[in-house]
């Protein structure tokens, strides 16, 4: 465990908002410090997403239809089953932003939801 | 295992089964929430805060696109799931900022022997017995 000492007058502000959530002022700043680093990791997949659609077509005259890993603009793995790489992906880059995606016709899948809702009663 | 369906916030009573979600590898210990069955969803649709609260690791980026063509960027998320007592691991779903309900796709619903059981309003997750008697049923027919 690593301790961090925060300032006394942030530990005051942090305080009641603590008292508010009924947790410490530990955890409250433990899940911010999570919470900032999924959305980190989020906004790195975008980039990521960004070099890849741009060497789409290279990459499906290599890969058609097969799941690769992208990490830094490389492919660091393939494979044939999405789970499978994801697994060795984490393996071997822990919590580290990796793209895995099946290298498909378009560099950006488009999905459907056909179910249109009625917001009123019916007649 | 049964559900009965949705009938709040909805016109029409909505055919539900309840997920609970968690990371690829962990028990899915976040749940059970109800979840729609929409057999019109090429994909599951997770609300983002409940993404967030599972910390599940993003995979990559799409678009999902609505019946009358338009289309959102998304980004999708290898989850683990479990409906009732059956476990999907590491299932793809995309991340929808703005939603607030679970949607079960077809990425998951093909895998699945459900009976939607209108008039009671009631989803029914076969068991493996029951599912093949009506395959057999049907090879006789």
């Amino acid at each position: 465990m690593t301790i961090v000492t925060l300032r006394p007058k942030l530990a005051e502000q942090l305080r009641p908002e603590a008292e508010r959530r009924q947790t410490s002022i530990e955890e409250m700043v433990n899940d911010w410090l999570e919470d900032e680093l999924w959305e980190q990791r989020n906004k790195k997949i975008h980039e990521e997403a960004e070099r890849y659609q741009a060497m789409h077509a290279q990459l499906r005259a290599q890969y058609a239809d097969k799941v690769i890993a992208m990490h830094a603009g490389e492919v660091v793995d393939s494979g044939d089953e999405l789970l499978a790489v994801y697994l060795r992906v984490r393996e071997r880059f822990g919590d580290e932003p990796v793209l895995i995606t099946r290298v498909g016709v378009e560099a950006i899948e488009t999905y459907t939801i056909r179910s249109p809702r009625l917001e009123a009663p019916l007649p | 295992m049964t559900t009965r369906y949705l009938d709040l916030n909805y016109v029409l009573p909505m055919p539900a089964l309840t997920v609970s979600i968690g990371r690829v590898g962990e028990r899915p210990w976040l749940g059970p929430i109800e979840a729609v069955v929409d057999t019109g969803a090429d994909m599951t649709v997770l609300p983002l805060p409940l993404i967030r609260r599972v910390k599940a690791h993003p995979v990559g980026k799409g678009r999902l696109r609505g019946p009358w063509g338009d289309a959102h960027p998304v980004v999708f998320f290898l989850v683990e799931l479990q409906i009732q007592d059956l476990r999907l691991p590491g299932t793809q779903v995309a991340g929808d900022e703005a939603g607030r309900e679970i949607i079960l796709g077809r990425n998951i619903l093909n895998k699945l022997p459900l009976f939607l059981d209108g008039p009671q309003q009631q989803t029914d997750l076969l068991d493996d017995a029951t599912a093949n008697r009506l395959r057999e049923r049907r090879k006789q027919a």
